[in-house]
């Protein structure tokens, strides 16, 4: 079946469906990850979104059987369900091989109802939203003639936090005996296996819950990435502030970098297409030292309005933009990038370990 | 020639290459070296290179500042040490040959009394990684994997080994033995017998857990001296493990693996290289458990590699350049990457394009090769293809290899029933890709290929589409793509050619193109910029493709521009010459303001670099994708410096109006068919061999009296000259007239009369409006018989009077006159008693290029570019060389099991090397010392002289070796002969005669003599004396010889030479003297 896809620009790009045959309105993003699409379709952070692969071929080696670590813990997927509106490839493989496969890629879209469509020149698409930005796009399985309405992202965060408290607990070998509250701006689940392997005992909360009105004793606070507009979570920053004037420790990842910035008075930007991939590389202010990060990010933290008692700990090497910020005296801290990887590499990974200590 | 203001504060760098290409180690360290140099020339370091292969481009002007065309051998390296006092030495650009080597002088001692620091990698990482077991040990320690195994000694610790590995277990013996009685065995039965049969022959194997059927997949990873790593690329390979890398179709990025296994992987890589602490770049091969996705390291290479090349190429990312910047101390996060010239060089690129590499073999232009594939490299080349999809790039990949084949499924595959292609699926050959789908075409399952190859499903399921279109087309009709043209573009999104197209529903290439272009079905450009349009690209870098709706490149039309065709992959004569030759051209170009169009398919190269042209297309030289180019680019055409494959393409784009710079295309045609040259000849009064054509066996024989044997014989139109070959009798002609994969009706065979005992000579040139302004003639060293691409070549002519070659450029005056030559060309002469006769002209640069450009000091390319473009090219006149140049060829028979090492009418060496000395003597012992021979400590040879003229004619020599203490040990009939001459022989066993020793295979076995001399009494050619040749024992000594290493001579001329050097001098005498300081010879 043939598949159009309308852009805000007034373009139309047919290809075929092979997800599920209805419509879709997003914000039109893309990311250049060579493997990990079952990871980047469930994280939420690409809530709202339509997103296009660079790489031509995906759906290689299938979707997996989800596999539950626990009640809302899911070992091999970001989240429980896909959160990107509609996917744009160049090659669905229709043909998977891989000893976990369970289902094709297109099965799996139709499940979740998300429309895609392949057969479509993603480069050229890629270079479009390079140089006009991400555009406001459409799904659609007929030819219409779109009316464009502004889409509205606010609520975003609210759709993909859990909503509900959960607690995690680490095995018991590797427990270090400490809590974390993680506010859920719409986590990926690698970030609470991540800290879960780091021996932590994670609170997960809605992302307009304050920590400290939790009963339980907790050691430190977690922000966790999700989508859309930082400013649009302005409860969020609040409770941070509160939560760095209880002096606990804190630790922000993507969304929580921005959150954190904007509660300690620096301001935040939106990139005009964002950082989606895995291979950004980043390098440590201080040390000098160089790490490849995966991404997925549409705004930024302006480098130029960190206030004093806080210092730059990395910089995106490619473009120079903000990648992390700490105190200068305090457990304070919040990266841009996913020191979890799931997709991407685990080259960070190590700031679980240093943070919260 | 070059400035000598070199500041002494500059710091000397000594690089070692690679020397000649052989299997194994080719041109993909020409690329290597090449970027090492201009990285550390930007770095203001003074670079002293040590690289015999003259045809490189890393031995040309204007980058190394020293050269020596020494062989990178401890001893020759240590004079220049000795000589160049560097500070530094880099091992890691010139392949194994420069490793062994870098390793040995660090081991003696020698690197540290010349106070000579290796610079990146240390060499403690480079001896770990060479040690399987230190290896292992090193990295268990911190937890990585790698296959379990160990040395065995008897069957007992075997039985013993296996059951704690567990079966399946892999048994190795070792090489020298042919490999023979390696297995797998599933359970203790079956090792038994294994090791039963193993320890009847060797005295130990080697046990290790079967990893039959795991994926294999490599990680090309960067580090620099602050610990900073990347990967910078990933590869799959088509074939599970087994097959050789270097032998397999690999693929990147990798296809079936996950996120998790793609980086766990790569997390495994980096932990390995920080473990042992290399700086710069290494290859990491795994084994993947395609079950539980468990893995092993089979290998690290602490050095560039092929792979490495490849992945530099993939992936635009250049590897070499940035090691040589890590190897000084440099860190990624300062370099920039110099494809955005915006961004960072750490970084790992992101693929919008799956890259497929083929391997290309030449295997039947070899007598006694065996064509199976395994787990020892015989393939001599390398093709690239990229495309959107496997399909579209695989089938690129089988039109790039130029071996005859359309696509991946092709009519002349179509004979053989399913039965038959089971079977040849089951063994692993140079044709398995077209043996998988011709089999898939007759039915047989992907699940059932699957389990007799281990090939990953995704891959079968791939090449089915490809199939499954080929038979949706054969159903077709032409007409029907008017009505529906969405068939023809997904064939063209499939790849196929419109050739394929074409044969599929018997039209013209051309038809399928005309209706094609009306149905405005057309590729577009995409282009490699290292981020998958992330970031804005200012790469050359360039490839087309039919899943795609909009151009990256759109030229600008009043950009003035010329495009060069490029060698294609290196096979038996197309070797990295033709590269030094386009890029020279290139450089050219440039220099005289025009922008430069490349178009290859190489990986293996430097023109396919990211800083050679300024648009390069990675693409298949074939008339289909040049003229898709020509519609796009619009510029005129190069034809006559990439070798036989742009020369053939000429007169076909010349039909389709793309203007050719140079040789016009119909002159190009009349050197080229036979027929038209040989009148020409004639009507100029220039003698040649007396020659005629025969489609029939009858017309053979009636020709065959007229011409007298031996005569030589080829079949016109036949690929890559194969099938050449000298016949000596009618008995002779009947069994070669009698072969099947020829259909003489269709390529008459050529016949022509054998002048042995003439000696043959290359005249190179250049000419201007039919005008020869600059020319050189080489004198090969062998006589008649033996291919000029297998000839030792010497410059100047060591045998030619001055008058004959005065003659001689007459001749060829006369002929370019004729032609109206602008540009290249080559004629090759024999003399024989004062005449002499022309035997082939080609309106092209050859292979003697870069050795003749090299030796005189005049680069015969760039003359000829700038002829072609239509400057007035001042005439060189030539002085009287005061020295002498040899080019010597290389040979890669102990890659090849079974070949036969003697010289014949088809060409067999797969590279060359070129040295300069005081006479012949120096330069031919630096020459052979540089390829297969080795400095003689025994004392002790092997003689055998087949046929009473080589007997007399080695009899001096023999003398000398008596003369200089060597013992001769010979066969009877040879010891019979030299003590009637008063040579002192022993006589020795047979091979067969085991009960005597000592025998044949004793000296060989044993190593006990330094080189052998094997003459084969008559011509030996692999097509008609295959059937009796087998057991001779002749070739069963060479064959042996070449298993143990043991240096051979198959010729009365090559080794006459090597013994009178040798009683000349001795290795001290040998000048080590610099290219610069032989070229101020000149002036």
């Amino acid at each position: 079946m043939k598949a159009y896809l309308y852009l805000a620009d007034g373009d139309v790009i047919e290809g075929e469906s092979f997800g599920y045959e209805g419509e879709a309105d997003g914000e039109v993003v893309f990311s250049t990850g060579m493997t990990g699409y079952t990871e980047s379709l469930t994280d939420p952070s690409f809530a709202g979104q339509i997103l296009v692969f660079t790489y031509p071929l995906i759906g290689n080696y299938g979707v997996p059987k989800v596999v539950m670590q626990d009640s809302h813990l899911v070992v091999n997927f970001e989240s429980e369900r896909i959160w990107t509106r509609g996917v744009i490839v160049c090659n669905e493989a229709a043909e998977p091989s891989h000893y976990q496969s369970q289902q094709t890629f297109s099965a799996w879209l139709k499940k979740f109802k998300v429309p895609a469509i392949s057969g479509v020149d993603t480069r050229a698409l890629t270079h479009k939203i390079r140089e006009k930005g991400v555009l406001q796009g459409k799904i659609s399985m007929r030819k219409i003639a779109p009316k464009w309405k502004p889409l509205d992202l606010t609520k975003v965060v609210s759709e993909a936090s859990l909503n509900q408290v959960v607690q995690y607990s680490p095995e018991k070998s590797l427990s270090s005996g400490k809590t974390i509250a993680l506010i859920d701006c719409g986590v990926k689940h690698g970030i609470i296996r991540e800290m879960l392997n780091n021996g932590y005992k994670i609170i997960r909360i809605p992302w307009d819950m304050n920590p400290l009105d939790l009963k339980e004793k907790i050691d430190g606070v977690l922000v966790s990435n999700g989508p859309g507009d930082p400013k649009d979570c302005e409860i969020t920053i609040q409770h941070i502030r509160e939560v760095l004037n209880a002096k606990l420790p804190f630790l922000g990842i993507c969304l929580g970098h921005q959150l954190l910035a904007l509660a300690i008075g620096a301001n935040t930007y939106k990139l005009p297409y964002g950082h989606r991939g895995l291979n950004q590389p980043c390098q440590d202010v201080l040390t000098k030292k160089a790490y490849l990060t995966s991404q997925n990010h549409g705004y930024a933290v302006d480098r130029a309005t960190i206030p004093s008692g806080f210092e730059e700990w990395f910089i995106n090497l490619n473009d120079q933009t903000s990648e992390g910020l700490r105190s200068k005296t305090k457990n304070i801290a919040s990266v841009q990038f996913h020191p979890e990887g799931q997709p991407g590499p685990f080259d960070t990974n190590w700031i679980f370990k240093k943070l919260m200590k | 020639m070059k400035s000598k203001k070199v500041l002494s504060t500059q710091e000397k760098i000594l690089l070692l290459g690679s020397g000649a290409l052989k299997i194994g180690e080719a041109g993909e360290f020409d690329y290597s070296g090449t970027q090492a140099i201009k990285a550390l020339k930007e770095e203001g370091k003074q670079v002293i290179l040590i690289n015999p292969n003259v045809a490189t481009i890393q031995t040309s002007e204007g980058l190394a500042d020293e050269i020596y065309f020494l062989p990178v051998t401890p001893f020759f390296v240590e004079k220049v040490i000795k000589k160049e006092k560097p500070s530094g030495i880099l091992l890691s650009f010139g392949g194994q040959t420069a490793l062994n080597c870098g390793m040995e002088l660090a081991k003696s001692g020698v690197l540290e009394k010349y106070n000579v620091r290796i610079l990146g990698t240390p060499i403690q990482a480079v001896i770990d990684t060479e040690d399987r077991e230190l290896f292992s040990k090193r990295l268990a320690k911190i937890g990585l994997k790698t296959a379990k195994g160990k040395i065995i000694t008897s069957a007992e610790e075997g039985m013993q080994f296996a059951e704690e590995l567990g079966f399946p277990v892999m048994l190795r013996t070792g090489f020298a033995l042919g490999g023979t009685g390696s297995g797998v065995a599933r359970d203790r039965e079956t090792l038994q017998k294994l090791l039963t049969n193993a320890f009847a022959t060797a005295p130990q194997v080697i046990l290790e857990e079967s990893l039959e059927g795991w994926k294999e997949i490599e990680y090309e990873v960067v580090r620099d001296q602050a610990d900073n790593c990347i990967t910078v690329c990933n590869m799959e390979n088509f074939d599970p493990v087994g097959i050789h890398t270097g032998e397999s179709i690999v693929i990147a990025p990798s296809q079936t693996l996950n996120n998790h296994e793609y980086f766990l992987l790569r997390q495994v890589a980096i932990d390995a290289i920080r473990e042992l602490k290399i700086v710069g770049e290494c290859n990491i091969q795994y084994a993947v458990n395609p079950k539980n996705s468990d893995y092993r390291i089979i290998e690290v290479n602490a050095r560039l590699s092929r792979s490495s090349a490849l992945a530099s190429k993939a992936t635009g990312y250049p590897l070499a350049y940035i090691a040589a910047k890590l190897a000084l101390g440099k860190n990624l996060p300062d370099l920039q990457n110099l494809i955005t010239q915006k961004t960072s060089a750490f970084f790992e690129p992101a693929l919008d394009y799956v890259v497929v590499k083929i391997p290309r073999w030449d295997l039947d232009k070899y007598s006694h090769a065996i064509n199976e594939i395994g787990s020892e490299m015989k393939s001599v080349g390398e093709v690239m293809a990229i495309g959107r999809t496997f399909e579209e790039a695989i089938q690129k990949g089988a039109r790039m290899l130029n071996d005859g084949y359309e696509g991946v499924l092709d009519k002349a595959f179509s004979q053989e029933t399913r039965k038959q292609l089971t079977e040849k699926v089951k063994k692993p050959n140079s044709m398995r890709l077209f043996t998988i789908c011709s089999a898939m075409r007759e039915g047989v399952t992907l699940e059932q290929i699957h389990q007799i190859t281990g090939i990953d499903m995704w891959f079968l399921a791939k090449l089915k589409h490809i199939v499954a279109m080929y038979q949706k087309l054969s159903k077709s009709s032409f007409v029907s793509f008017e009505k529906n043209p969405d068939l023809l573009l997904s064939a063209k999104q499939l790849g196929f050619s419109d050739r394929q197209i074409g044969g599929i529903l018997k039209k013209k290439e051309d038809d399928v193109r005309t209706l094609r272009k009306k149905l405005r079905i057309l590729p577009v450009v995409k282009r490699i910029d290292t981020m998958a349009g992330e970031f804005p690209a200012k790469t050359n870098y360039l490839y087309l493709t039919y899943h795609g709706t909009e151009s990256d490149h759109v030229p600008n039309a009043k950009e003035k521009k010329a495009m060069v065709i490029g060698g294609g992959p290196y096979s038996i004569g197309t070797s990295v010459e033709f590269d030094w030759c386009a890029v020279n051209t290139i450089q050219t170009l440039k220099k005289n303001g025009l922008s430069t169009v490349m178009i290859n398919c190489n990986p293996e190269t430097v023109s396919t670099d990211y800083d050679n042209s300024d648009y390069l297309y990675f693409e298949v030289l074939s008339l289909e994708r040049i003229l898709d180019i020509w519609d796009i680019e619009q510029s005129p055409c190069v034809v006559s410096v990439g070798g036989q494959i742009p020369n053939n393409l000429a007169p076909k784009l010349a039909t389709h109006r793309v203007p050719l710079l140079g040789t016009k295309a119909e002159n190009i045609y009349r050197a080229e068919d036979r027929k038209t040259f040989s009148k020409l000849l004639d009507n100029l009064k220039i003698p040649q061999p007396t020659w005629g054509e025969a489609r029939t066996l009858k017309q053979a024989k009636e020709l065959a009296v007229k011409l007298d044997y031996p005569i030589l014989v080829r079949p016109s139109f036949v690929l890559s000259g194969r099938a050449m070959s000298v016949l000596e009798s009618e008995k002779n002609l009947d069994r070669y007239m009698s072969r099947k994969d020829i259909d003489f009706k269709e390529h008459p065979l050529v016949m022509s009369r054998f002048l042995s005992d003439a000696t043959e000579c290359d005249f190179d040139g250049v000419s201007q409006d039919g005008k020869i302004i600059a020319y050189a003639i080489s004198e090969h060293l062998e006589g008649g018989g033996v291919h000029s691409g297998d000839s030792t070549l010497t410059l100047p002519a060591v045998g030619l009077s001055r008058s004959m070659q005065d003659h001689l450029r007459d001749v060829a005056a006369k002929i370019v006159g004729a032609l109206d030559v602008n540009g290249p060309f080559n004629i090759q002469f024999l003399v024989l008693n004062d005449v002499a006769y022309v035997i082939e002209c080609n309106l092209r640069a050859s292979r003697s290029l870069p050795f003749v450009s090299k030796t005189l000091h005049v680069n015969f390319i760039q003359m000829a570019t700038e002829v072609m473009l239509g400057k007035k090219v001042k005439p060189v006149t030539l002085t009287k060389l005061p020295f002498q140049a040899v080019k010597v060829p290389q040979f890669s028979f102990h890659k090849l099991r079974g070949t036969d090492p003697v010289l014949r009418v088809e060409m067999s060496s797969t590279g060359e090397v070129a040295a300069f000395g005081k006479d012949m003597h120096d330069a031919y012992l630096k020459g052979l010392y540089a390829t297969n021979v080795k400095p003689p400590q025994k004392k002790a040879v092997l003689v055998s002289l087949g046929g009473s003229k080589s007997k007399l004619r080695f009899l001096s020599s023999c003398g000398h070796l008596i003369q200089m203490g060597f013992t001769i040990f010979g066969t009877s009939g040879t010891v019979l002969f030299l003590k009637e001459n008063g040579i002192a022989a022993t006589a020795v066993g047979k091979i067969q005669e085991t009960q005597k020793h000592p025998n044949v295979t004793d000296l060989l076995a044993l190593r006990s003599i330094d080189f052998a001399i094997v003459i084969p009494g008559r011509y030996k050619n692999n097509e008609v004396e295959q059937l009796y040749l087998d057991n001779t024992d002749g070739y069963t000594m060479r064959r042996m010889a070449i298993d143990f290493g043991i240096p051979i001579f198959t010729t009365v001329d090559n080794a006459a030479h090597f013994v009178d050097a040798l009683a000349k001098y001795e290795l001290e005498d040998l000048e080590v003297k610099s290219w610069s300081e032989y070229m101020s010879q000149l002036h």
